[in-house]
């Protein structure tokens, strides 16, 4: 039991810093519409998929996301995407080990940003792509654990991981793909969203152009 | 599977109640040693979803489960080796390295998959029967933000699906059919996410329009949600339960009664305590379900 | 706790305009031009105004400015002055200015937020402060005044789109606003929803002095509540009078803004213009100009659906027989349907939603298989689904159609390289019917369904020449279409569905005239003796050289 509990704070831990991270970048309406966007698309990714096992283009939408549009952001369209999917795929305590897992591959990709200076390295994103898919697939499979009677024995967690590699290798190899069709896109379409993001306006003197002349 | 709403005594309760009445039943299942709890709360899950009218979408869930369960249960078996009874011996079995099969380790195996069924059990009784709206508005009081973007986020999957049956259905529509194969697929994914992002700014927008920006401006603290009126009976009944429910699990797990460990040779355990325990347990998650008044959807 | 100290302290009662803009010029970011020019106008408490003009004119952002997201959420520059309920909005952003004008634009599914309709009503007065007792009494009150306290518990999901709309109307109204503003509201709905929408909007102003401001490209359906018209053209105001005065004006300024009914009366050199059809029949009574006797329903005859002949079969563009669609556990959509179509025919199919035009269609084109009976093309079956939008596959304009097919529609000036999202409402869609008339096999049969929809007159009008060519090219052209103005001036055939299946076949000029609900606003002031203006005119000089 006190395992469970140590799990659980952890995690709980981790979202909350991570949902108040969030809170108080205070998301305007436009951010906080697109972290919905994205979260539902994330979500959707992952029903659309769903007749492959583990292929999901969730966790690419969820990195290239933390990628274009920062750490908080992406963080909290991970915890959202996992939040909602699971509308769809049944809640479980799986549920906060699938949001934390996302909202860390959003902020790894907003860490993979600082890397490369905003750049977008082909073949190293699409790595780092399965590598997230990798990472994920640690976190999910020691969420199982959480069923154990005691403290689970190391034994036990890598046997969990075990069970569940080939699982998490579809999904790495998953994520390439995706990344290689469709991430490049996906980046310039979120740039293209980012750039009406941050607007401001200046004040005209008084009006001094003419209006047309509607004689014609 | 998800949420409808039924005329039952959980789908009437309010959603902080009957979310903590299932996560209560969880934490029942994931504090319980002794074999009998188990399956008692196995049963006690089934007869709940009868009560809650959603039986046989949980008998579904339960069957997509028990495999899961089942292999859950093998791995743990081959991994745990303290058992003294031994079954069979395997030999040196990559990577698991020297393995003997021990009865002990089979029946921890067992009691771990059916732990698990118990609390996915538990959980998916929640996702059908209580209203994911009410969570996240509850959840609006911790974070305005995140909840909000949360129930934004619900809102749009079905939109967007929607977009995406549509924009296939113009794809096929198109002369050159919009690619072939994986390259349609694609076009279609970054069709939708195009489209979805358009539609963001249109969002922002109706969240400025509907007040958004001045309730960030006065901080969460001023923004007041109701909580849904004074609490019926339904409220009362599964709040109480589940109170309950995780106290007596609590209390016997620190007080030891139904102890159970297969380790190092199986016994009977606290077979009497256990009973108690599972019959207690029953009892307190049960007997919500009985009143049915008040409960049409 | 109190009600009443829970409601923010609304504006002083004040005789001041309840919207205020003056000289207000504004840019938006990264644009060469201004979309809005000096504009000055006011709006008094209780008027109803109607915003007129083409697309583009500046109407979408004239709200916006009101509504405070311009400058505040476009960004841009600003010079000049709007103050709406007393606030500034140079100083007050659109959370503020929310509390005094509700607001509602185009698109349903962009206007509603949440996932219950009782959470997208409460969601404003929450945001704005209100105690629990008074958000429920707000919700309460909304729901009732739109009439959609049937929906509250419902799931917004599910909703269609004219459900929708209403709901999101009902959420600009929730703090009873002295304001409404609405931008195209029913530009993407069904005609029916959005002649109900409209409704709403003449009872809420005629009933509870609601202040409304509506931008609309179907004038003939407000102009007969509005007290003024704004015109805008090219971002200026270009007309500020009262409907009959502002048609007076259309005449001779802007004919694209014209309503039939003031077409018509243009054309026959009868003033003043009237403002709808039931001040256009008065006027033609009075000058003894409409038979007081109305001759047996002319559509009588074409009421009867005539079997197709099967020499027309087999030269046939298109043919149906007997064609089923059944749901798996549902209902039937198409029952039986029989229908011919000759190559270079143009079909109108009309029918309300649900009597399953868009069914035909897929049907005609192969998205859908026929539960029972057989469909046949002499080739190629071309469809255009209602959004444009949908079609847009790629990132560049050149890499959706080939050069032939873009120049086909119309669209040979455009750079290749341009978004295609950053096109025109009109220019994507002429792209999408570049990309389904694309290819080498030019298309036997050309299917569009509902192309008008938030059309203005002008893109109307290139639309209809545009399928005027394709049928002189020999392609059978089938519209489906709610818009009786549009089907009178495109197809020479009407086929009326319901409960899917024809129930009226034949000339536009019989099944437009013979109807009540189907039927143009010409053909409802002449009693169908013309279905457009200018053949209405003809006739009006007719009579009157006769008399």
């Amino acid at each position: 039991m006190t395992w469970q509990l140590a799990t659980f704070s952890i995690l709980g831990a981790v979202l909350a810093a991570g949902f108040a991270w969030y809170e108080r970048s205070h998301p305007s309406a436009k951010v906080l519409s697109l972290v919905a966007t994205l979260a539902a698309l994330a979500a959707l990714g992952r029903v659309a998929f769903a007749p492959l096992p583990n292929v999901k283009p969730t966790t690419d939408i969820v990195l290239l996301s933390g990628f274009v549009l920062g750490g908080a952001p992406g963080f909290a369209v991970g915890a959202v995407g996992g939040l909602t999917s699971n509308l769809v795929f049944g809640q479980g305590p799986w549920t906060p080990w699938q949001m934390t897992a996302w909202g860390l591959v959003g902020v790894l990709g907003a860490l993979w940003s600082r890397v490369t200076g905003r750049r977008l390295p082909r073949w190293p994103t699409a790595a780092l792509c399965a590598l997230a898919g990798l990472l994920y697939g640690a976190l999910l499979n020691a969420s199982m654990l959480t069923a154990a009677a005691g403290t689970p024995s190391l034994a036990q967690w890598g046997a969990a991981e075990a069970a569940g590699l080939p699982f998490d290798i579809a999904h790495a190899a998953g994520n390439v793909v995706f990344f290689l069709a469709f991430g490049p896109a996906l980046v310039r379409v979120l740039r293209r969203y980012r750039a009406r993001l941050d607007v401001r306006w200046t004040a005209a003197p008084a009006p001094l152009i003419p209006t047309p002349d509607r004689s014609s | 599977m998800s949420y409808r709403r039924r005329a039952s005594p959980l789908h009437a309760a309010r959603a902080a109640a009957g979310a903590a009445w299932c996560a209560a039943l969880a934490a029942a299942g994931l504090t319980a040693q002794h074999p009998l709890v188990l399956v008692a709360l196995v049963a006690v899950v089934a007869v709940a979803s009868a009560g809650a009218g959603v039986g046989r979408e949980i008998v579904r869930a339960l069957r997509w489960l028990a495999p899961w369960a089942v292999a859950v249960a093998i791995v743990n078996m081959l991994v745990v080796r303290d058992g003294l009874t031994i079954l069979a011996r395997l030999g040196d079995v990559p990577p698991f390295g020297q393995v003997d099969l021990t009865l002990e380790a089979l029946v921890y195996g067992l009691l771990f998959g059916l732990r698990l069924l118990v609390v996915s059990a538990a959980f998916a009784l929640m996702t059908m029967a209580v209203d994911p709206d009410g969570l996240l508005r509850a959840l609006r009081r911790l974070s305005l933000r995140s909840a909000l973007a949360a129930a934004l986020a619900t809102r749009l999957v079905p939109v967007l699906a929607a977009d995406a049956r549509r924009i296939d259905e113009a794809r096929r529509c198109r002369a050159d059919g919009g690619g072939r194969g994986p390259a349609a697929r694609v076009a279609v994914l970054r069709a939708v996410a195009v489209g979805a992002l358009d539609r963001a700014l249109d969002v922002a927008a109706t969240l400025e329009v509907r007040g958004y920006g001045a309730a960030t401006a006065r901080g969460r603290r001023r923004v007041r949600l109701g909580g849904g009126g004074p609490w019926s009976r339904h409220d009362l009944a599964f709040g109480a339960s589940a109170v309950a429910l995780a106290g007596l699990a609590t209390g016997a797990r620190l007080a030891g009664v139904g102890g159970f460990d297969p380790y190092p040779l199986l016994d009977g355990g606290d077979v009497a305590g256990a009973a108690a325990v599972a019959g207690a347990l029953a009892l307190v998650a049960l007997l919500p379900f009985l009143d049915r008044r008040g409960i049409a959807a | 706790m109190s009600v009443a100290t829970a409601a923010p302290p609304r504006a002083a009662v004040a005789p001041e305009p309840v919207l205020e803009v003056a000289r207000l010029t504004y840019t938006y970011p990264g644009a060469a031009a201004p979309a809005l020019r000096d504009v000055t106008l006011t709006v008094g408490e209780g008027e109803l105004v109607v915003l007129a003009g083409g697309s583009a004119s500046g109407k979408s952002t004239l709200l916006r400015a009101a509504a405070g997201l311009v400058p505040h959420f476009h960004g841009g520059t600003f010079a000049g002055r709007v103050r709406v309920g007393g606030l500034d909005t140079r100083e007050h952003g659109p959370g503020d200015v929310a509390a005094v004008a509700g607001t509602l634009a185009q698109d349903p599914e962009a206007q509603v937020v949440l996932t219950t309709v009782r959470a997208e009503l409460a969601f404003p007065l929450e945001n704005r402060g209100h105690g629990a007792a008074s958000v429920a009494r707000g919700v309460e009150e909304a729901a009732l005044a739109l009439g959609i306290a049937h929906l509250l518990d419902r799931a917004t999901t599910e909703l269609s789109g004219g459900e929708l709309q209403r709901v999101a109307l009902a959420a600009a109204l929730a703090g009873r606003p002295r304001l409404v503003l609405l931008d195209e509201p029913t530009s993407q709905l069904d005609p029916v929803a959005g002649d109900e929408l409209i409704w709403l909007l003449r009872r809420l102003n005629e009933e509870r002095g609601t202040t409304i401001v509506v931008a609309e490209h179907r004038l003939e359906r407000c102009l007969p509540a509005a007290d003024r018209v704004i015109a805008l053209a090219d971002g200026a105001v270009a007309c500020d009078a009262p409907p009959a005065e502002f048609l007076a004006w259309a005449a001779g300024g802007a004919p694209e803004l014209q309503t039939p009914a003031a077409q018509l009366f243009a054309a026959a050199g009868i003033a003043p213009p009237p403002t709808g059809v039931k001040q256009a029949r008065a006027a033609l009574r009075a000058r003894a100009l409409l038979p007081a006797a109305v001759d047996e329903h002319a559509g009588a005859g074409a009421a009867a659906v005539p079997r197709p002949r099967r020499r027309d079969r087999r030269a046939a563009a298109l043919s149906l027989e007997g064609v089923w669609h059944e749901r798996r556990g549902g209902a039937a959509v198409l029952r039986g349907v029989d229908l011919v179509v000759a190559p270079g025919e143009r079909v109108a199919l009309m029918g309300r939603n649900g009597a399953g035009k868009s069914t035909l269609l897929r049907h005609a084109a192969g998205l859908m298989a026929p539960t029972r009976g057989r469909v046949r093309a002499s080739g190629r079956v071309a469809l255009l689904l209602q959004d444009p939008n949908d079609f847009l596959l790629h990132e560049r304009v050149a890499d959706e159609a080939s050069a032939a097919a873009l120049a086909a529609v119309g669209l040979a000036g455009l750079p290749g390289d341009q978004h295609p999202r950053d096109l025109s409402g009109g220019e994507r869609q002429r792209l999408a019917l570049a990309t389904v008339l694309d290819g080498g096999e030019r298309p036997a049969v050309v299917c569009l369904d509902e192309p008008t929809r938030g059309m203005d007159r002008r893109a109307k009008g290139a639309l209809d020449a545009q399928l005027a060519a394709l049928a002189a090219a020999g392609a059978a052209v089938v519209v489906a279409t709610h818009d009786p103005e549009f089907a009178a001036a495109v197809a020479e055939r009407v086929v009326l569905l319901a409960d899917g299946r024809p129930i009226a076949d034949g000339p536009a000029a019989e099944v437009l005239a013979g109807g009540w609900y189907f039927a143009t606003e010409t053909a409802r002031i002449t009693d169908g003796r013309a279905l457009l203006p200018a053949g209405a005119a003809a006739l009006l000089a007719g009579a009157e050289a006769s008399r």
